[in-house]
């Protein structure tokens, strides 16, 4: 085995095939997804069990005093020692014992949680409040969101990964501290503003009697539905594991949730090939905008929620700001996404948007762009408010 | 075996006089409560303080547990499309006037009552807790002293709690903070801007630590230096050794806390980078200096509630406690390893070095508690146990911190702990071992100290109908959310998925009985001081110097100075003060040598 020093974490290259493991399954700890979940479980079974036999054994003997030691009015208690070296020496070594193989099982574990596997894939993700941005080497990124009443809240993207893979998470978060948790894999890391930290795991053969994938049509303001371009992965079998938030991060901390999906090998890679030019730039920034921005943008009409609504924005003239007004031109939205502290809406004056520079480049800015158009009575079809792109968004 | 008789000098000598009694009109008496330097009237104070905040902290876990019944979540008619229902505060909109209730506003109310329930909780109860109520009534008089080393310390200390804990409560009053008890950077540094709540919330912490330092400096010179004559260390109390020890990690950890406290607050005003990665500083150098208090403050939080478990079931088993040395001994060992396994707070922050060295460390600091727990039942053995109020209590907190005590060991265990790290297993084992610990523990002390302090008896049947809803009450609460938190459940999340709803409100309800249980105790209290029996002077036959005195005691304690002529669990060779030697029969003095000789 080579052990390799990368980004301060060790590496193990080590050439074995993944082998496909059952999914374990306890009615209380859930499916266990990796192959290093079971080191978890079984730490966890183990110490139980211990625990249950010394706690019958201890309350047990509790009981038992208390109902045959009862006092008896009159009576002194029997006389018995105070102490006895035998028992005391006898009852600290033998959990000590008992403690060190815990430790040694933990430790055990622990290093199979945290060397990854060299071969397989890494994507990068980022974390900020509130959201979980996958950004895959080869430049694609989420497709696909939960419908929001599967989390009884906002959109929860989902990141596709193929099976029986050895996948590297290289995670940086722009703010503040997170925690990526996935608990079908039973561990998590830490997700820090200033280094890198590296969460592994390696996935199962996905069953052939697993859920299906669904693609329905999809809505688009003032047009017909459109036949979903994934429409290749309807019927598609898929596992699901919950990625939640697990360090305290502030208002929709609980809602800081992903999925990851994992897909059969060959529809994995057809998606890989077809994920960004399958969607048309609008619907490409409808994902971006559900991952990013619904958090504090409603796209309904007046609605107010941390952010201004996106409803008739695009395109707006003169519309209201804390000094002034302006024009919602591609100009001003840019200059919100990149630098959002420079200018307040009205009624919005001092309220903290965190920069997406960095997260979002001038691509996805511009499908954002494109979508905020599909949301707004001003954008004429070619989009344009009439005012040519390249001047500098005014203040009146 | 001389029993002093206190109460045959009679009442004319004033210092015979309860010190619970008034000393001339309405303004004279709050004088002499605001300025006094006695150690009892100071306990009372504390006591009264800290459950009063105790209630405040429990309504704003009760209103917690309340919201996660069904929690707030848009359905998939879109944001409109609002379930569940909470307490919400709302946010004003400056330019309409109005107040908006959003998802955003309703999760960050949650967030400040979380936050105010652990701030509260760990900063201003169960902190001060025991040492400041019990421990400051009892010290002295265990000891057969007048009063602690430092009386007007002593008093300097209640001030900076209260200056302390009014920081706190006008944190709250200013909406609250929601940064959790926690404080972790970067988030307590930028979050709130504009606002001072959160440096009043900081600073109500840091000022309540040196009463904490205050005290504990006091509790360790009265160790030293005021023993009655004849007591040696190993004469003491279990509760004293219990105050002792938790009074040195006092002294020592508390420090660290307040500086970095103080960092925290450059930080948030001047923005001095260092815990800010944007400043140029590091996030988890923070976690470092917070735990490294706040894991020894756990056991400044355990440590006095052993030490009035021992003395309550020595007392009511009326039988010394076996092993005796090993439990002093080993409550001066986990004071020491205390100190050293903070890093099990940070396994998923941490080198992975650092992780495994702090996982063997940690293990080592359950095998003291461990064998407490084993001499405790061992004291059982062979023992006249009544089931007195504080009795059921002693057995409850066997009970409830042995489960507590367990369910640290996947914790402590690299392989579990990075799954159950920051989940509701995690919640309740702390849980357990603070709440099914420490307050259970102050509960036994409290119905075990009662007549000595106040001279009055209380309701048995209401009290122990109190602790029967208390036990069920927990239990239902608590081992519930170690199933949530196995199985995926994250800690402080305002809401959740519906996969966990139904222990939600399994656990909301189990609360709700808690709480009775605990309002049935006020009750009982109230009624005791209002209308009790008069108490005897022993009513428990208990052998330590605090039932020598009257019942409450007098303002200087003991008549005379108190001559030590007995272990203070010598059940098999004294007769107890204020009891007959015709009501306390004694076994064979033969027999008690021969079984005392052969070990």
């Amino acid at each position: 085995m080579n052990i390799m020093q990368v980004n301060n974490t060790l590496v193990l290259a080590d050439n074995d095939a993944v082998a496909s493991w059952p999914l374990h399954d306890w009615w209380y700890l859930g499916k266990g997804g990796a192959s290093y979940s079971h080191w978890s479980d079984w730490a966890f079974m183990g110490i139980l069990y211990l625990s249950i036999a010394w706690f019958v054994v201890l309350m047990g003997l509790m009981f038992y005093f208390v109902v045959k030691y009862r006092r008896v009015e009159g009576k002194p208690a029997p006389v018995s020692a105070a102490h006895n070296s035998k028992l005391e020496v006898a009852w600290t070594v033998i959990p000590t014992l008992m403690l060190v193989v815990m430790f040694i099982v933990g430790f055990k574990g622990y290093a199979e949680m945290m060397v990854p596997r060299t071969d397989g894939m890494e994507i990068d993700v980022v974390a900020q409040k509130w959201s979980w941005t996958f950004n895959y080497r080869d430049g694609n990124s989420s497709t696909e969101n939960l419908p929001a009443n599967e989390l009884s809240s906002q959109s929860v993207p989902i990141y596709y990964v193929p099976e029986s893979t050895a996948v590297r998470l290289k995670m940086i978060s722009k703010d503040v501290m997170h925690s990526f948790w996935v608990p079908d894999f039973r561990t998590k890391i830490d997700v820090m503003p200033n280094r890198y930290t590296t969460y592994w795991f390696d996935t199962a053969k996905v069953p052939s009697d697993a859920k299906k994938l669904r693609f329905p049509p999809i809505e688009v303001r003032g047009e017909e539905p459109k036949p979903n371009v994934f429409a290749a992965l309807d019927g598609v079998p898929y596992v699901d594991h919950w990625v939640f938030c697990a360090e305290y991060c502030g208002d929709f901390h609980s809602e800081m949730v992903a999925v990851i999906r994992v897909l059969p090998k060959d529809k994995y890679d057809w998606w890989a090939a077809n994920a960004s030019s399958a969607l048309p730039l609008d619907q490409q920034g409808q994902k971006l905008y559900l991952n990013n921005c619904a958090t504090c943008h409603s796209i309904k009409e007046g609605q107010k929620l941390t952010g201004p609504s996106w409803y008739d924005l695009y395109g707006a003239k003169n519309h209201a700001l804390e000094d002034g007004v302006v024009d919602v031109d591609d100009n001003y939205i840019r200059e919100s996404i990149l630098n959002p502290g420079k200018r307040y809406a009205k009624g919005y004056k001092g309220v903290v948007m965190t920069s997406f520079a960095g997260s979002l480049d001038e691509r996805k800015i511009n499908a954002i762009i494109a979508y905020m158009k599909t949301l707004s009575k001003h954008a004429t079809k070619e989009g344009e408010s009439g005012k040519p792109a390249d001047k500098p968004a005014e203040s009146k | 075996m001389t029993t002093l008789n206190a109460g045959s000098h009679g009442d004319h000598d004033h210092h015979e006089v309860p010190y619970l009694v008034g000393k001339g009109g309405v303004w004279a008496t709050i004088v002499d409560w605001a300025t006094t330097v006695d150690h009892k009237k100071l306990g009372v104070m504390y006591l009264t303080a800290i459950l009063a905040l105790f209630a405040i902290g429990g309504v704003a876990a009760l209103m917690v547990r309340t919201e996660l019944l069904d929690p707030i979540r848009t359905g998939p008619g879109g944001p409109d499309d609002v379930h569940g229902w909470m307490f919400n505060v709302g946010q004003l909109d400056e330019a309409t006037g109005e107040r908006k209730y959003t998802a955003a506003t309703a999760n960050n109310t949650y967030n400040r009552l979380f936050t105010m329930h652990g701030a509260i909780m760990v900063f201003m109860v169960i902190v001060p807790g025991i040492p400041a109520s019990l421990g400051n009534f009892f010290l002295p008089l265990m000891l057969g002293a007048k009063d602690v080393a430092f009386p007007r310390l002593n008093l300097l200390s209640w001030y900076v709690y209260v200056t302390g804990s009014i920081f706190g409560v006008l944190a709250i009053a200013l909406n609250g903070v929601d940064t959790g008890w926690t404080f972790y950077t970067p988030y307590s540094t930028t979050t709130d801007v504009g606002h001072w709540r959160v440096v009043y919330m900081i600073l109500a912490a840091f000022i309540l630590g040196f009463s904490s330092i205050l005290t504990g400096l006091n509790f360790v010179v009265t160790v030293h230096k005021l023993r009655a004559p004849g007591m040696g260390w190993f004469d003491m109390p279990l509760f004293v050794w219990g105050i002792y020890a938790t009074a040195v990690i006092q002294v020592l950890a508390t420090p660290v806390i307040g500086i970095t406290l103080l960092l925290l607050v450059f930080e948030r005003v001047f923005r001095v980078g260092i815990f800010d990665p944007s400043l140029g500083g590091d996030p988890v150098l923070y976690q470092h200096f917070f735990w490294f208090y706040s894991h020894p403050v756990v056991y400044v939080m355990i440590l006095p509630g052993m030490g009035v478990i021992s003395d309550v079931i020595a007392v009511h088993s009326r039988k010394p406690i076996f092993g005796y040395r090993a439990i002093a001994f080993a409550s001066l060992g986990i004071a020491g390893v205390a100190f050293i396994v903070w890093g099990h707070h940070m396994f998923a922050s941490m080198s992975e070095v650092g992780s495994v060295v702090f996982s063997a460390l940690t293990f080592l600091v359950a095998i003291p508690t461990a064998v407490k727990i084993f001499n405790w039942i061992a004291t059982l053995y062979k023992g006249s146990i009544a089931l007195t109020t504080p009795m059921l209590y002693a057995l409850v907190f066997l009970f409830l911190f042995a489960i507590g005590g367990l369910t640290g060991l996947p914790l402590a265990t690299l392989a579990s702990d990075l799954h159950l790290h920051d989940s509701y297993f995690v919640v309740a084992h702390f849980h357990y071992v603070m709440f099914g610990g420490t307050i259970i523990a102050l509960l036994a002390g409290l119905h075990h100290w009662w007549p000595k302090m106040f001279g009055k008896e209380y309701s048995v049947l209401w009290a122990n109908i109190g602790c029967l809803l208390v036990f069920v009450g927990f239990n239902v609460t608590f081992f519930t959310q170690f199933f949530m938190g196995t199985q995926g459940m994250p800690r402080r999340y305002a809401s959740y998925p519906d996969e966990f709803q139904l222990y939600h409100q399994i656990s909301t309800y189990g609360s709700y009985v808690l709480g009775a249980g605990f309002f049935l105790h006020l009750l009982v209290f109230i009624h005791s001081l209002v209308a009790g029996e008069r108490a005897k002077e022993n009513p428990w036959g208990a052998l330590t110097l605090e039932w020598e005195a009257t019942s409450p005691p007098s303002e200087h304690n003991f008549a005379h100075q108190p001559m030590l002529k007995h272990g203070p669990y010598d059940f098999d060779l004294a007769v107890p003060p204020y009891w007959k030697a015709s009501d306390w029969p004694l076994p064979d003095k033969a027999e008690v040598e021969r079984v005392r000789l052969s070990h």
